[in-house]
């Protein structure tokens, strides 16, 4: 008992010698703007992107009145995310005009990166090719010049574009570096994304074997990832793979599959879309 | 010619004092050597075991061997095996009987994870004692970092449940809350119900009276008419009364309503006087507990268990790209 005692003495005051003074606090506002961030970006994981927004909103609201300009670019960046899911187009341009229209030098030169980018998605979801392969090379500059984590995202982005414009080689090329980029910082998101480009890019220069592969490796870590919308887009892709190669089967199984998910996931339009096409066959 | 060489007298004897010197330095070294024999068991006899572990680290030639906690042998040697290292032990054949087959070996610290290393044997319940050459099954202690990652690992669930519990906690506070204003905007309202319903007994009263005054007009109407027709009338002049007492029963019973309502609604404003302060009291307590999770979150050894969310912005996908994504 004594020796249990002495044991247990022992290892609290060996805790006690380890254990230092919690570390600072951060100052409250900083705190309030943390923590609006942190809900917001929880909730938009948990796909309330209408709360998100709301949070994100506050967050931004806060960072502007202590004038805290990477708060304010990294809350604007979020908005135009958040906006972009909920088809508010204009709004999440907006969001990033905060940063991308401001004086140079007013942002930190990350967030501007991060902007660029953001500003060339939002571009090519709109099927602005050009204008989103413009912000993308600036974003790639940018991002050679501070040896930033985005390489990958910025090359997929360049890979989306070239497959735009038809430029399948390019596209693939990107594609490839993407892979590598992506895989060299462990990022699965970015290395499913380039996946799925060069199984497209594949299927577009005319070899659908050669993508199914690809699209394949993206599936499964999609399906790791667990995210639905991911999912579907590549087995969306698998199926007009499967279809170009010649094999209904495969292509009737990989619809019937993104199928189900669309109706789990209640995604009405892209599940309708998808039970035309099914009834068409 | 020189003369004979003649030793001095005092070194008479000179050969033999030499030589016991030396003997007796001699033995002295013989000694001292047996002693250290003695005392690292070279004259006890030793029957070696040998055991085989992925990894030998900490483990050094030399080192005890202890059953129990008293040393019965040591650490003899260590080379490179196949499966790892293979280590030899030299336990004095005294003890062996004390270990038998079956038995186990293990890496240990005197106080668990600070203090003198040694191997450890766990003997088996029963068995044949092992033999020259046997093999020990052999079990590596956790070290201290292993330690702290299994007490990690037990309590960030904990604390992850805690912090789950908290947030359900603060947003059922703010149901509770929204459902208390609501039931006091509802008992503000009871007065004004109480007077409209008063309006209408006193409606309800006025009418019935009109009722009555009508009822006696028909009757001297019907007096007048026949006297068949008084027998009916008769009969109506013995219902109205009884309507008159129902309604009055009822009236008084709607009445008593009210005023239970009134009561209800007076407990209700009562009880929310009482039950505020609680709800405030709540909502400090449950404020000071985010304050200490907070930090004991910055503190070590919990701060590494907790992921600090560094960036808590949006990851950039370059999916939202992919077409489609409009």
């Amino acid at each position: 008992m004594t020796h249990t005692l002495r044991l247990a003495v022992l290892l609290a005051s060996l805790c006690a010698g380890c254990a230092g003074r919690p570390q600072p606090a951060p100052p409250p506002a900083q705190e309030r703007i943390a923590e609006a961030a942190a809900r917001g970006a929880a909730l938009a994981r948990a796909g309330d992107n209408a709360a998100a927004a709301l949070r994100f909103q506050e967050a931004l609201r806060f960072a502007r009145t202590i004038e805290d300009a990477d708060a304010v670019a990294a809350n604007a960046i979020s908005l135009s995310i958040v906006y972009q899911r909920l088809g508010h187009h204009a709004a999440a341009r907006s969001a990033l005009a905060v940063v991308l229209d401001a004086q140079a030098g007013r942002f930190p030169e990350r967030r501007v990166l991060q902007a660029e980018l953001r500003q060339a998605i939002l571009a090519l979801a709109a099927t602005d090719t050009r204008d989103a392969a413009a912000y993308a090379q600036r974003a790639w500059e940018r991002c050679q010049r501070l040896g930033c984590e985005l390489a990958a995202a910025i090359l997929n982005v360049q890979s989306n574009a070239a497959l735009e414009g038809a430029d399948a080689e390019a596209a693939l090329r990107l594609a490839q570096a993407a892979e590598s980029s992506a895989r060299g910082r462990a990022d699965r998101a970015e290395t499913a994304n380039a996946l799925r480009n060069i199984g497209r890019a594949r299927a577009r220069l005319g070899d659908p074997a050669g993508a199914i592969p690809a699209l394949e490796q993206a599936l499964e870590i999609d399906r790791a990832l667990a995210d639905p919308r991911k999912i579907l887009a590549d087995l969306a892709e698998l199926e007009r793979a499967s279809a170009a190669k010649g094999d209904a089967q495969a292509a009737r199984g990989y619809s019937e599959r993104a199928l189900a998910i669309s109706r789990a996931a209640r995604d009405g339009a892209s599940g309708e879309e998808t039970e035309v096409q099914l009834r068409l066959r | 010619m020189s003369p004979a060489f003649t030793p001095p007298v005092r070194f008479s004897r000179l050969l033999l004092k030499v030589n016991a010197f030396l003997l007796v330095a001699l033995l002295l070294v013989g000694a001292f050597m047996g002693l250290v024999a003695y005392k690292q068991g070279w004259f006890v006899h030793q029957t070696t075991l040998h055991f085989v572990t992925p990894n030998a680290l900490g483990i050094n030639q030399g080192m005890p061997v202890k059953l129990y906690g008293y040393s019965v042998g040591s650490v003899k040697q260590l080379g490179l095996a196949a499966e790892g290292v293979e280590v030899q032990l030299a336990i004095a054949t005294d003890h062996l009987w004390r270990i038998p087959k079956g038995s186990q070996a293990r890496f240990a610290r005197e106080a668990s994870v600070v203090g003198a290393s040694s191997i450890e044997i766990m003997p088996a319940k029963s068995g044949a004692p092992l033999v020259e050459g046997d093999r020990l099954a052999f079990e590596r202690s956790r070290t201290i970092s292993e330690i702290m990652d299994e007490i990690r690992r037990q309590t960030v669930p904990a604390f992850n449940e805690l912090k789950q519990v908290l947030s359900q906690l603060n947003r059922s506070s703010e149901d509770v809350s929204v459902l208390l204003a609501a039931l006091r905007a509802e008992a503000e309202r009871l007065p004004a119900t109480h007077q409209a319903l008063n309006e209408l007994l006193k409606n309800g009263v006025r009418t019935t009276a009109a009722v009555g005054r009508e009822a006696t007009a028909t009757l001297g109407a019907a007096r007048r008419a026949s006297e068949s027709a008084q027998r009916a009338t008769d009969q109506i002049g013995r219902a109205v009364p009884e309507l008159a007492a129902k309604l009055s029963s009822t009236l008084e019973s709607i009445d008593s309503a009210a005023g239970q309502l009134r009561r209800t609604g007076q407990e209700a404003q009562d009880v929310l006087k009482r039950t505020q302060p609680v709800v405030e009291r709540g909502e400090t307590a449950l404020r000071e507990a985010g304050e200490v999770i907070g930090a004991a979150k910055r503190v070590w050894p919990l701060s590494g268990s907790f992921e600090q969310p560094a960036e808590a912005a949006l990851a950039i996908d370059s999916f939202d790209a992919y077409p489609g994504r409009k």
